[in-house]
């Protein structure tokens, strides 16, 4: 009758240390993944925001024939060097401090020959000024606005 | 392991607890499996929204070019302006036309017509992206990285 008791706590301790193994495995391959799910749908999520928010900017720039003034007005942005530059906090919402910003859209010109001029609407991130998506445009300001 | 089929009674053995265990343990892998390709299809569509948009942009910056180096032309240099941007010029209804198609992928082209007005100059007419019936990939090739997985 002892034997057959030590037996079961035997294999029941087996059983269990088994359990467990396998239920650490599966643990850490679940953690695993939702961390990935979590970082790539952020990921994700801030992309679409860059797009959407840069192609905004891109056409404020475009019906706006390349009029820095007027186009900065529009966005509400402020002069940064020789561009402009709009920031945003984590909600992505505009806002005029640079402390509270997290992403930032920078509006830089580069003049052409042929009277169109290019900008470079980049959406980064402030603290690394990391990349997050960027696109140039062109405005033309007509003949008469060229000259 | 197995049910207790002892004169005590009828307990239930752990070998149904483990198989539960094992069950939910399965489970949860798999509603991170969904979640993590859920995850990763949205970020993979919203690189193909991306990509579709710098094509876009890339294309209408092209055309604004052109449109700007017709419109510096002289009526006399427009015909060799147009063949040096590999538009056309067409007359319809009295007027004089500038057309153009610049691609922005496989499947869309900027397509332009610069209306040639009396005084000169060029005014935008047409301006629009036009699809070819051609079939688009629609997929977002969700299986293709598990290298995190590492």
């Amino acid at each position: 009758m002892k034997s057959i008791r030590t037996n079961r706590s035997g294999l029941f301790l087996i059983e269990m240390v088994i359990v467990i193994l396998f239920f650490s495995v599966t643990a850490a391959i679940c953690v695993r993944l939702f961390a990935a799910a979590a970082l790539t749908s952020r990921s994700g999520a801030r992309l679409s925001n860059a797009v959407l928010l840069t192609e905004s900017a891109a056409e404020t720039v475009k019906s706006c024939e390349g009029d820095g003034a007027r186009f900065a007005q529009l966005l509400g942005a402020e002069s940064s060097g020789d561009g402009f530059i709009v920031y945003y906090d984590k909600e992505y919402k505009q806002t005029s401090s640079a402390e509270n910003a997290v992403y930032s859209l920078s509006i830089t010109p580069a003049a052409s020959a042929d009277g169109a001029v290019d900008y470079a609407v980049r959406f980064s991130s402030v603290s690394d000024d990391a990349e997050i998506y960027t696109v140039s445009v062109a405005a033309y300001p007509g003949k008469e606005g060229a000259k | 392991m197995t049910k207790n089929s002892g004169s005590g009674g009828g307990s239930v053995g752990v070998g149904i607890s483990s198989v539960l265990m094992i069950f939910i343990a399965l489970c949860l892998t798999v509603f991170s499996v969904l979640s993590y390709l859920s995850a990763r299809a949205d970020y993979k569509l919203a690189e193909k929204a991306a990509s579709a948009t710098t094509a876009y942009y890339e294309a209408d910056s092209k055309a604004e070019h052109i449109y700007a180096g017709l419109s510096s032309a002289s009526a006399n240099e427009l015909e060799s302006a147009a063949a040096k941007y590999g538009a056309e010029i067409s007359d319809r209804d009295g007027a004089t036309y500038i057309i153009f198609d610049v691609p922005a992928d496989k499947v869309r082209t900027l397509h332009v017509e610069l209306l040639l007005q009396s005084d000169g100059s060029l005014s935008r007419e047409v301006w629009k992206i036009v699809t070819s019936g051609e079939e688009t990939d629609e997929s977002v090739g969700v299986l293709q990285d598990f290298s995190f997985l590492g």
